[in-house]
């Protein structure tokens, strides 16, 4: 039995509600409103916390948009609620005795009508056995929007520029970060029941036990393997302000992943795969500094990558793998060695990014000798600056396909601010 | 019931298997899973009444170990309802979630028809009746044929694939299958669904939004030292308090798998059989094992960080 009075009163009310929401970003159907319409006759409407959380199991979709939702529904009713105190008894309080019928209501008819409404635009509290703290009901909606939005900044700041207190969220976000293998298809194959190939020798297993029959045709796909990711990265003076935070991120992209190995460079070059493989990530950043002896000082690009190519090439670029250098380019050494060495390198491997943090900045060019002699034998050249930058490589990571870059002294440039 | 927790929890009349429980309002469907010795929030309350009166799936998130399973289990036997279980993984299709036909005795039927020397037409019928149908949790759920719906607990959503997500919606909105050979089959009562998923990826926006969604996190304090003692029944308010007390302690540090509810559970029932009536250092260095379960995590607890855990905890009560 639909309730009539609830149809006029409060649909447009709720629709209103599921717009706000849908501006904010939280993705709200009608159909999710309108079960919220339906369900306001099988909830307490006069008890606040019950109204919350029907809307929020009604509409909610994920736990992390709780936050926001929670910011939204407070700073709505409030909204409501100051609006109906001034309007609530001129216009509505009529319209609503008009609309009721005796029987429609429970108890006392027009007045009911009205006081439930009343109750329904106030502001609900926070129920003791859900969450935490108790808090200033005007400001939570405000706190709670600023704090998701400060987020949203964060992302996007140059990691030069990190206050102190910001650098510990940083790198809590950091280490949130979820990374997904480039895959490689391999020759071998393996059960699968929608594949492209058939599998004629489970096909004879299966006729055995119906007699001869084909039931269902077998399967099988072609497996695919992650690709070997190896990472260099500069940590000479010059990248001083990003050391820290790439250190982060270099052991976050190890989590889950099948072979990454890692090195360091300034003068010399350090292997610090092993370091990073603890999961604890200070830890690790303590082993690798007691590892690494040439931190903050000069940088010889060139040396360093030879030092690579002779002593880790074979081993760690087999099977198609992905080289990624982070550097900004300032180099002490020679380009010429650094051209060829690089040049060397990016045969050996399937794509070779290179990760400049002074992309970033507006009015970069690369124009340093280094820089300029590094070029020609990068397939991609990206920025590292921000974490927003970071997600966006390990989407990047993650989509490339098989194909091999176009090679022969081009690359393609790709700053992502 | 212990005796200790009445002031808190209502008398629990025994009811007899199958008689169904006043559900008619949230608070009766509170008190009434209380009764079941699951103590629920009351959103949870919340979500589960509007589940069952708006007739839509209710998904239930959260990490492992917090009672996603147990609710519907719990929710079956106070609706005197059968409860069908969906265990999903990679690779669930409709063969073994929806129905199957047994080639095995298909063929065999066919041998001995052909020998008896029977019909085409006939012999087709027979074939496909549902004496050869073998079904799976889904049909059972749709072709159910008593006046109580059944409850259907497609557990563990997250293992399956998005081919069956999708097949999933399809049903979740009609409840209705159709078999080429036998027709359609529409369930009379619509079965009452609840889906778990303990997030190891995100469930398809297009399927959450047709459920009703309600996250469960780990109980709070109190919470917890309710559950300990309704379903442990020796524990003790000492030794309960106490449990409680440093699991909560132990989620506020860095580990890699937080003690989900069924791990305090599980270490307040070993303690129990080990005749401990509150914490002793020694038996939860011993007992650590209860509660952690991966290497890296005992090695930090076990020792230094365990002893002064425990000093806290009985300095607390």
């Amino acid at each position: 039995m639909i309730d009539r009075s609830l149809d006029h009163a409060y649909t447009h009310l709720l629709l209103d509600f599921g717009r706000l929401l849908r501006d904010a970003g939280l993705r709200v159907t009608t159909g999710q409103i309108l079960d919220l319409c339906r369900a306001l006759n099988s909830i307490d409407i006069t008890n606040r916390e019950e109204f919350y959380q029907a809307a929020r199991c009604l509409l909610l979709t994920r736990h992390q948009d709780e936050q926001l939702f929670r910011a939204l529904f407070v700073a709505f009713w409030q909204r409501q609620q100051t609006r109906a105190e001034t309007a609530l008894d001129r216009d509505t309080h009529s319209d609503l005795l008009a609309q009721s019928s005796p029987s429609s209501q429970p108890s006392d008819g027009g007045q009911g009508t009205v006081q439930s409404q009343r109750l329904l635009l106030s502001v609900p509290e926070e129920s003791g056995d859900d969450s935490a703290n108790k808090e200033e009901d005007g400001d939570a909606g405000r706190d709670q929007l600023a704090a998701y939005s400060a987020t949203e900044v964060l992302r996007r700041k140059d990691f030069s520029e990190l206050q102190s207190r910001e650098i510990a969220e940083v790198n809590h976000l950091i280490a949130e970060l979820r990374f997904q293998s480039a895959t490689r298809k391999l020759r071998r194959t393996r059960r699968a029941p929608k594949g492209p190939h058939p599998d004629p020798r489970r096909a004879l297993r299966e006729t055995l036990s119906h007699g001869g029959e084909l039931m269902t045709l077998p399967r099988r796909e072609q497996r695919r393997k992650a690709r070997p990711l190896v990472l260099i990265c500069d940590i000479s003076g010059s990248m001083e302000r990003y050391t820290s935070l790439l250190l982060r991120f270099l052991h976050a992209i190890r989590q889950g992943r099948g072979s990454v190995e890692t090195f360091v460079f300034g003068t010399r070059l350090t292997r610090i795969t092993r370091q990073l493989r603890l999961r604890d990530t200070d830890q690790a950043l303590r082993e690798v500094s007691t590892e690494v002896i040439d931190w903050g000082g000069g940088t010889r690009i060139g040396e360093s990558l030879a030092t690579f190519n002779r002593r880790w090439g074979r081993r760690v670029l087999g099977h198609g793998a992905l080289v990624a250098i982070i550097s900004d380019g300032w180099d002490h050494g020679d380009p010429a060695i650094l051209a060829a060495e690089l040049s060397h390198l990016q045969r050996l491997s399937h794509r070779l990014i290179w990760l400049n943090p002074l992309l970033g900045l507006s009015g970069y060019a690369p124009l340093t000798r280094g820089m300029r002699a590094a070029l020609p034998f990068v397939d991609d050249f990206m920025t590292c600056h921000t974490l927003q930058s970071l997600q966006d490589l390990a989407h990047f990571l993650a989509e490339l396909d098989d194909h091999r870059p176009e090679r022969g002294h081009q690359h393609t440039m790709l700053a992502s601010i | 019931m212990p005796e200790d927790v009445t002031s808190t929890f209502p008398v629990v009349e025994a009811r007899g298997a199958g008689t169904p429980a006043p559900l008619a309002s949230i608070d009766q469907l509170q008190q009434a899973l209380l009764g079941q010795y699951y103590v629920a929030d009351r959103s949870l309350a919340v979500a589960l009444h509007l589940c069952r009166q708006l007739g839509k799936p209710l998904l239930l998130e959260g990490e492992a170990g917090t009672g996603k399973t147990e609710v519907a289990k719990v929710l079956a036997s106070l609706m005197g309802a059968r409860l069908i279980r969906l265990q999903c993984y990679e690779g669930l299709d409709v063969s073994t979630a929806v129905y199957e036909w047994n080639y095995a005795r298909q063929m065999l039927e066919i041998r001995l028809m052909e020998a008896q020397g029977r019909s085409r037409e006939e012999s087709l019928k027979d074939i496909f009746s549902q004496e050869f149908l073998i079904k799976r949790p889904l049909l059972q759920a749709i072709e159910h044929h008593d006046p109580v719906p059944p409850v259907l607990l497609i557990d563990e959503l997250d293992r399956a694939d998005a081919e069956f997500e999708a097949f999933l919606l399809e049903v979740l909105s009609d409840f209705q299958i159709s078999i080429p050979e036998l027709g359609t089959i529409r369930a009379v009562t619509p079965p009452v669904v609840l889906l778990t998923s303990n997030r190891t990826r995100e469930v398809h926006d297009a399927l959450k939004r047709r459920c009703i969604y309600h996250w469960i996190d780990y109980p709070s304090l109190e919470k917890e030292r309710q559950i300990l003692l309704l379903k442990v029944p020796d524990v003790g308010q000492v030794l309960a308090r106490q449990v409680s007390a440093f699991v909560h302690r132990l989620r506020e540090l860095d580990l890699y798998k937080q003690p989900g509810v069924s791990e305090s559970l599980d270490w307040a029932r070993a303690l129990v059989l080990l005749g401990q009536s509150e914490l002793q250092e020694a038996t939860v260095q011993e007992t650590l094992g209860c509660v952690l379960k991966y290497e890296e995590d005992l090695h930090k607890i076990q020792g230094a960080t365990a002893h002064s855990l425990v000093a806290e905890v009985r300095a607390g009560v």
